[in-house]
């Protein structure tokens, strides 16, 4: 299968801070990549880098075949990103919101199409026509997440999609973004939940104080660290650094 | 720690952060500076201006020269001894020739000049014995109109002048005390030079009244959509940059400058709604407490022509993009909402400096300094351009316009060389213990 995403060498500088130093994986198409570490780890950073919302400092960045620093507009058109804590235009309905955005990829029946495909992702019945400053937390996740699925992205990039949800929220998205991957949808997300990384990647890369320090299958990685847990892998990683 | 002083130091800390201190003591400078202009210009109308005198007064054989008294009194009036710097009498004018006048006193740098008439003596002698009714004649040729609220002070000044010369001439008719008005020795005419005409029977401050009356809506207008259209765009801003919705829209396949030009054009359309709806309210305002019987623009021949209207529009639309823009650059810096509230302040306070200057000072009553600040604020084109093309300024007309493209291409193309760096989500960052403000033309 070949590589949705390769990052090679990628590195960050805030100032005089090293954000992201070095850090080189790939994801292949259909695959669900968890990248893991500490607060502060340079995760997000990495995750806004391929979203293409910063520039890198060094380094590269491919995309469906395309390079960052010349095709970054093409990248937009087959990634879709939700950061955390995102939130929509709360003056919006929900479907209005889908609308908005379907209307970025596409228009006439095509747009209307989408909008159902959303629709029928974010499940929130009568409520798509509620503004969206009435739901609750695991409705919105849900009416993001569709946002984001829903124009059919060949990466989709999310980060920490199950932050602050309940249990019955946190295992229906889970179950969204597995059925993506299934159809062939390319994720590469970042999350705290070493319980939700172990069940739905089939590759992990930690990241530490900037770089990469470990990359496998969860398998692989309890297996090195003699562990039953990601969480195990996790913690026996960070405390050997 | 007492309970209380713990809350209120932490309150303190939320509300006085650098940006907040930093927005309140500029308004107060600028304030400062403001009501500084304005003390100096209240304190040069009140002074009495100096002033000159022509007499055409040729008294027939046995009258009194009641000019030679005039001239004393107003020496009198003055406090000054003759020859008085402030008082100059001009000879060698040729009779009923305004132009000639006017002339004389642009040569001489005088911008008062009465003139006595060549029968004000012996129309005074007349009164005073009973055998006429005319008054002598007095007619202030005015060579300077102040647009300014405090223009009209100067002429309050002379009113004041002539007053006393009629009252002093009565007690030297009548002698001890006497009825007010008994007697009305001194008739009064006016000549004003303004934009390049002469008109007769015309005070500077009807002329300065009737410009403000036309003219003053357009600064309180333009102040109030430059506040409104700057609080909602940076408000945005910095709700976009709190819900994430901002970050959601970058990485949409939409280019960075139709993202800018959405962003411009809606709160462009929202300011100019508002701004309408504020005018109408305005313009019934202003027309139900207008008095009666002052002077008309179009009766001094000061009107705008379709060209002119479209001028304006053309200015008001190119302020209107300014403060946008100013306000999108303003408001990449802003974290969330909160802080969006602060910043509002200085594009406020920018637009309120060049609305008190043309309502209270006027534009050219301000040193050179300062004008070159008001012209620098994008936002005085718009307040002063119909004056200015009623007036036909044609440097402030086509150096303000030439000025607002200028300034409005540069506030967009800075804002869309923001939205394609990585200071809208990470706002500057030090380097070497530096800020480095070009890292916002680091190109995605």
């Amino acid at each position: 299968m070949a590589d949705a995403l390769v990052v090679r060498n990628l590195s960050k500088m805030y100032g005089d801070h090293l954000a992201v130093d070095n850090v080189s994986f790939s994801v292949k198409e259909g695959e669900i990549f968890g990248l893991i570490g500490p607060n502060g780890a340079g995760k997000t950073t990495s995750l806004r880098m391929i979203s293409t919302l910063l520039t890198m400092t060094s380094g590269q960045i491919q995309v469906c075949g395309k390079d960052m620093s010349t095709d970054a507009d093409e990248i937009r058109k087959c990634i879709s990103y939700l950061p955390e804590d995102a939130g929509a235009y709360k003056e919006m309905t929900g479907r209005a919101y889908l609308r908005f955005m379907a209307a970025f990829f596409t228009s006439g029946e095509e747009m209307e199409r989408m909008v159902t495909k959303g629709m029928d992702i974010a499940s929130l019945g009568d409520r798509i026509d509620s503004k969206v400053s009435t739901y609750s937390k695991g409705m919105m996740r849900r009416l993001l997440i569709a946002r984001a699925i829903m124009p059919g992205p060949k990466l989709a990039i999310l980060d920490e999609i199950t932050s602050g949800l309940d249990v019955v929220n946190a295992f229906e998205i889970r179950d969204i973004v597995r059925n993506i991957a299934k159809n062939g949808v390319t994720v590469l997300l970042s999350s705290h939940n070493m319980f939700e990384v172990d069940q739905m990647c089939d590759r992990i890369g930690m990241i530490d104080g900037g770089k990469m320090i470990l990359e496998g299958t969860p398998s692989e990685l309890k297996e090195r660290f003699g562990v039953g847990t990601v969480e195990e892998v996790f913690v026996t990683a960070a405390v050997k650094r | 720690m007492n309970h209380l002083w713990n809350l209120i130091t932490k309150e303190l800390k939320e509300l006085l952060t650098p940006a907040s201190v930093a927005s309140v003591v500029i308004v107060a400078v600028l304030f400062g500076v403001m009501g500084g202009m304005i003390n100096t210009e209240t304190e040069k109308a009140m002074e009495v201006p100096a002033i000159g005198v022509i007499s055409f007064d040729t008294p027939g054989g046995g009258v009194k020269d009641y000019y030679k008294d005039a001239f004393d009194y107003i020496h009198e009036i003055y406090g000054e001894t003759k020859p008085s710097p402030y008082i100059t009498e001009i000879k060698g004018v040729p009779p009923n020739n305004e132009p000639a006048i006017i002339n004389k006193m642009n040569d001489l740098g005088i911008s008062v000049v009465l003139v006595f008439d060549k029968n004000y003596s012996n129309n005074i002698s007349k009164l005073a014995a009973g055998t006429g009714t005319a008054s002598g004649g007095i007619c202030v040729y005015w060579s300077e109109v102040k647009t300014g609220v405090f223009g009209s002070i100067s002429t309050a000044m002379i009113d004041y002048l002539l007053e006393e010369i009629g009252t002093k001439t009565t007690e030297s008719i009548i002698g001890g005390d006497y009825e007010p008005g008994v007697l009305k020795p001194i008739g009064r005419d006016n000549v004003t030079s303004f934009n390049g005409k002469i008109y007769d029977g015309v005070t500077p401050s009807e002329i300065s009244s009737a410009l403000q009356s036309q003219t003053l809506l357009m600064p309180i207008l333009i102040m109030v959509i430059i506040t409104i259209i700057g609080g909602m765009i940076i408000s945005s801003m910095g709700s976009e940059k709190e819900n994430k919705t901002l970050e959601t829209l970058l990485t949409l396949p939409v280019k960075r400058t139709t993202i800018v030009s959405g962003k411009l054009i809606g709160s462009a359309i929202a300011g100019l709604l508002f701004g309408i709806v504020y005018l109408a309210g305005m313009y019934f305002y202003t027309n139900s407490i207008s008095m009666g019987g002052s002077l008309s623009l179009e009766s001094l021949g000061l009107t705008l022509s379709l060209l002119d209207w479209g001028v304006v529009a053309m200015v008001i639309f190119l302020a209107i993009m300014s403060a946008l823009g100013i306000c999108m650059i303003l408001g990449a810096f802003v974290k969330n909402y909160k802080a969006a509230q602060t910043l509002t302040l200085p594009i406020s306070v920018l637009a309120m400096i060049p609305m008190f200057v043309t309502m209270f000072v006027g534009f050219d009553s301000l040193p050179s300094f300062l004008q070159v600040i008001i012209f620098a604020i994008p936002f005085s084109h718009p307040m002063m351009i119909m004056n200015n093309l009623m007036l036909g300024n044609t440097f402030m007309i086509w150096g303000g316009l030439g000025y607002l493209i200028f300034f409005a291409l540069m506030t967009i193309f800075v804002t869309v060389k923001i939205y394609n760096s990585d200071i809208l989500l990470t706002g500057l960052v030090k380097k070497k213990g530096k800020i480095n403000i070009l890292s916002m033309f680091k190109r995605t």
